[in-house]
């Protein structure tokens, strides 16, 4: 028997070795500006990445390096205001060429390490191999070390709970082998929490200090006071006299239970969606657990020798609680496996899913293994111990093969948190259209509607019955009547579905408004729909410096390392102010002419003007009338030399 | 043709006639060496708009640029708008209104896209045999005039055109639903009377059976 036992447990414990997966970490990148593989027309003030995951700041970071190697970035890497999972990085003035972005997390909610990297190119394209060398992100295979801390951290705990269980309320007495085998939980338990320590110091590769600093540290904090909590409980259930030593075995499980808290606060459980509430299911979970393996644990230890009727008593009283236990056990497990996988073709097709699906056939085999001890040899415990001790015994070895497991699917991330999320999505500009004769609707839609590379996408319809209209030579004409300098153009689309007619160009080549015509040129005859597209404002890193008694000033890096410095005075509902000073890479004041300043739409359409008055050279000031709340305003200043200089930002009226 | 049609008609007259007075003349040719001869081809006016009266425009030099002024009648144009084909026209000398070697056929583009001319005859007994299309390389596409008309845009007549049979075509539709509609409500009628009649008549007989039978037993 002891040599099936030794066996299984081989077996298993190398079984969840070979499955364990490589970690695609968990703060990975979801999106970032400049897009991975895109062309950007104009030189980018920063790059800024979003993650699945709220990245530590202060122990990640982004490097931009050009094709030779020379860096970029500069500044250190930052948050990003109003959006905790982004972060962002500032470069220097970006000669044309293909740049390679770099980045390392580490998570803020479970402290794992992610890495990645991607390029772009200014007004070039970055080649297919250039994308492709660079284009990673993930972790390695978890560590050894981290799987081991864990697994020795939830042995440690779930013995803890399921020994405070029996000795505390299964029976009478608190056996002395079960506070001895309570000893052995918290010495299990310390020694995983000084692996786990060691492990997220390394990957955090920085000072101890500073590692205390970060949300990292305070959560190990958190999980190192639970155990010291355990201990002192621990030290009285096993110094103090029987009588005082009663309650603390139980006390003994709540400190359990709480170092088991700070771990879940520390898992998967706590990222994604509703974290409170899958915190709860999970602590639920192990709690489970912890009461039906850790208890029966403690049951063996404390049932050895001959039969008698105090441990038969406890064998009752633990046979009903653990079938609670294996269908709380059963049901917080499948609700949590269904969250972290999130659809069914990744049940088997990722590692976390075969490591889930290995851990729900250990569970399945405990729990037919629990079947026939409480039917089989729990009516016999009163004469005998032998079968359900040699069941028991199965059961154990197949509870820490599941928790080995559970062990490793922490350190691995859940196909959900993996998956990309789509990116955010910047809406296109759409218009739509008719032309005079009432022969033809054209719906015209840019995307993503900035001045530089754009999507040309123009569906094409019969007026009246909506059919499309095929076979058609369609073109867009563009001129930009306030800049008759710039050319007018045109571009070719091709069809691409039925009605549908696509194409790619740089035709809006510098922010305006725009006159696009779409031709629609059939065998016989054609129709010209007029349009007019204003470009949208490109996102621009934007500084805000708050200082008490002073007006909040928002300062917006432009091209060319120039910046405009803007503050609504005083920011209150009613008449305001609007300052807006233009100042040239040297720091002094911008000769910006000309300034239009207008209240603008979420999705950055000017309204009518504001009156705007000059003050002096670059500095200029606008009559707002402005309501509580949110103000979104267009700024565009234009040079001397007619550059024009964008910027849409959101003040707050109070 | 109706009153309103002929006013709405007359009106866009007036808009391209304006059109045509702003129109100011550009060189947007395209060049090309076709055996002995260097020839440039384009449109008389550009920016080229539609319904404002223009020509193809040919420029004909000798291999020494020198402007060749006896072309005759032997070279014609074709101008081809997707499937559609213009008779082939020919060139006549632009005499006071051009320059030596340029010959013109006069052309009012009354639709926005791309054209192409395709020139074919004799040069001086040489065969000829050449197709020229619009584009931003070459010459102009004609586009509406309505982005120069000011202070009112005003449709052009193929527009007005095609927005009177798109009107028309919409009320026969609605005109004959409309009758169609008339013609079931009156049939439903007819048939709602019918049945009231032979419902009447039933009734009639019921209650003379009725009268008949309560006779019969008192």
């Amino acid at each position: 028997m002891r040599r099936f036992v030794a066996v299984l447990a081989l077996l298993l414990v190398g079984g969840a070795v070979w499955l364990s997966p490589p970690a695609g970490a968990h703060a990975l990148a979801q999106s970032s500006d400049p897009a991975p593989g895109s062309t950007v027309a104009h030189a980018p003030p920063a790059v800024t990445i979003v993650f699945g995951e709220r990245p530590e700041v202060s122990l990640s970071s982004i490097t931009v390096l050009n094709a030779s190697g020379a860096k970029f970035d500069q500044g250190g890497t930052r948050g990003v205001s109003g959006n905790s999972l982004a972060l962002q990085v500032s470069v220097k003035s970006l000669p044309k060429g293909v740049y390679t972005v770099s980045w390392r997390t580490v998570s803020a909610v479970d402290s794992h390490v992610a890495t990645g990297a991607f390029a772009f190119g200014v007004q070039v394209a970055p080649t297919a191999a250039a994308t492709a060398k660079v284009a990673r992100a993930g972790a390695p295979r978890p560590s050894t070390r981290a799987v081991a801390g864990r697994w020795a951290l939830y042995l440690g705990l779930v013995t803890v709970v399921g020994a405070a269980f029996i000795g505390g309320l299964a029976f009478r007495q608190t056996p002395k082998a079960v506070v001895w085998l309570l000893a052995a939980g918290w010495l299990l338990a310390t020694a995983g929490t000084v692996v786990i320590t060691l492990v997220e110091h390394a990957d955090a590769g920085v000072s101890w200090s500073r590692l205390y600093a970060t949300a990292v540290g305070h959560k190990l904090l958190v999980r190192q006071g639970a155990i010291g909590l355990l201990t002192i409980t621990l030290a009285g259930a096993t110094l103090l006299r029987k009588r005082l030593r009663r309650p603390l075995v139980p006390a003994s499980g709540v400190a359990g239970g709480l170092a088991l808290l700070a771990d879940v606060a520390s898992s998967h459980a706590a990222a994604g969606s509703r974290p409170t509430f899958n915190q709860a299911i999970q602590l639920l979970h192990v709690l489970a657990v912890g009461v039906w393996i850790g208890g029966l644990v403690a049951l063996l230890v404390a049932t050895r020798g001959p039969a008698a009727d105090d441990k038969a008593v406890a064998v009752r009283r633990f046979s009903s609680v653990a079938g609670v236990g294996l269908a709380v056990v059963f049901a917080t497990g499948v609700y949590r496996a269904s969250v972290e996988i999130g659809r069914w073709d990744k049940v088997l097709s990722t590692g976390f899913g075969q490591l889930v699906m290995a851990k729900v056939a250990v569970i399945a085999a405990l729990a037919g293994l629990g079947a026939r001890n409480r039917w089989r040899h729990v009516p016999a415990a009163d004469s005998s111990l032998r079968g359900l001790r040699r069941v028991g015994a199965v059961e154990v070895v197949l509870g820490a093969s599941a928790l080995l497991l559970a062990a490793t699917l922490v350190n691995v991330a859940p196909p959900a948190s993996a998956r990309p999320r789509s990116a955010p999505t910047v809406r296109p500009i759409v218009a739509s259209g008719a032309d005079y004769g009432t022969t033809t609707r054209i719906r015209l839609q840019v995307a993503p509607g900035v001045a530089g590379f754009n999507r040309f996408t123009v569906r094409a319809t019969d007026y009246d019955s909506g059919a499309p209209i095929r076979d058609a030579t369609v073109q867009l004409g563009f001129t930009l009547p306030q800049r008759p300098d710039v050319g007018a153009s045109t571009l070719d689309l091709k069809p691409a579905g039925a009605g549908i007619y696509q194409g790619d160009g740089a035709n809006l080549s510098i922010f305006g408004t725009w006159r696009v015509r779409v031709l629609v040129q059939q065998s016989t005859t054609s129709v010209e729909v007029p349009f007019t597209v204003t470009t949208r404002v490109p996102a621009e890193q934007i500084d805000v410096s708050r200082a008490a008694g002073a007006p909040t000033v928002y300062t917006a890096h432009l091209s060319g390392s120039r910046t405009v410095q803007i503050y609504i005075d005083p920011g209150k509902a009613g008449f305001n102010e609007l300052h807006v000073t233009y100042i040239s890479p040297t720091q002094t004041a911008l000769d910006v002419p000309d300034v239009v300043i207008a209240p603008a739409t979420a999705g950055g359409s000017p309204g009518s003007p504001y009156t705007v008055r000059r003050l002096d050279v670059g500095h200029f000031v606008a009559d707002v009338t402005a309501k509580r709340g949110p103000l979104r305003v267009l700024v565009v200043g234009t040079t001397g030399d007619g550059e024009q200089l964008p910027t849409l930002l959101t003040l707050q009226i109070v | 043709m109706s009153k309103f049609r002929a006013r709405l008609l007359a009106a866009a007259g007036i808009a391209a006639v304006s059109v045509m007075g702003m129109a100011t003349p550009a060189f947007a040719h395209e060049p090309r060496e076709v055996g002995p001869f260097h020839v440039e081809v384009g449109w008389k006016n550009e920016p080229t708009y539609t319904n404002v009266q223009n020509a193809v425009d040919f420029f004909l030099n000798d291999a020494n640029d020198k402007p060749i002024t006896d072309l005759g009648d032997t070279l014609k144009v074709e101008v081809i708008f997707g499937s559609q084909k213009s008779d082939p026209m020919p060139f006549e000398a632009a005499g006071d209104a051009g320059t030596p070697g340029e010959y013109l056929a006069t052309l009012t583009p009354t639709r926005p896209g791309v054209y192409m001319f395709h020139l074919t005859g004799t040069i001086h007994g040489q065969a000829f045999d050449q197709t020229f299309t619009s584009s931003d390389k070459t010459f102009d596409s004609p586009k509406d005039a309505t982005e120069v008309e000011f202070p009112v845009k005003d449709p052009t007549n193929a527009e007005l055109a095609t927005k009177l049979d798109r009107t028309s075509t919409r009320l026969n539709a609605v005109n004959a639903s409309a009758a169609k509609a008339a013609k079931k409500a009156k049939d439903d009628a007819s048939m709602l009377a019918i049945i009231g009649i032979v419902v009447g008549a039933v009734g009639l007989v019921v209650g003379g059976i009725g009268m008949a039978r309560g006779r019969r037993t008192t």
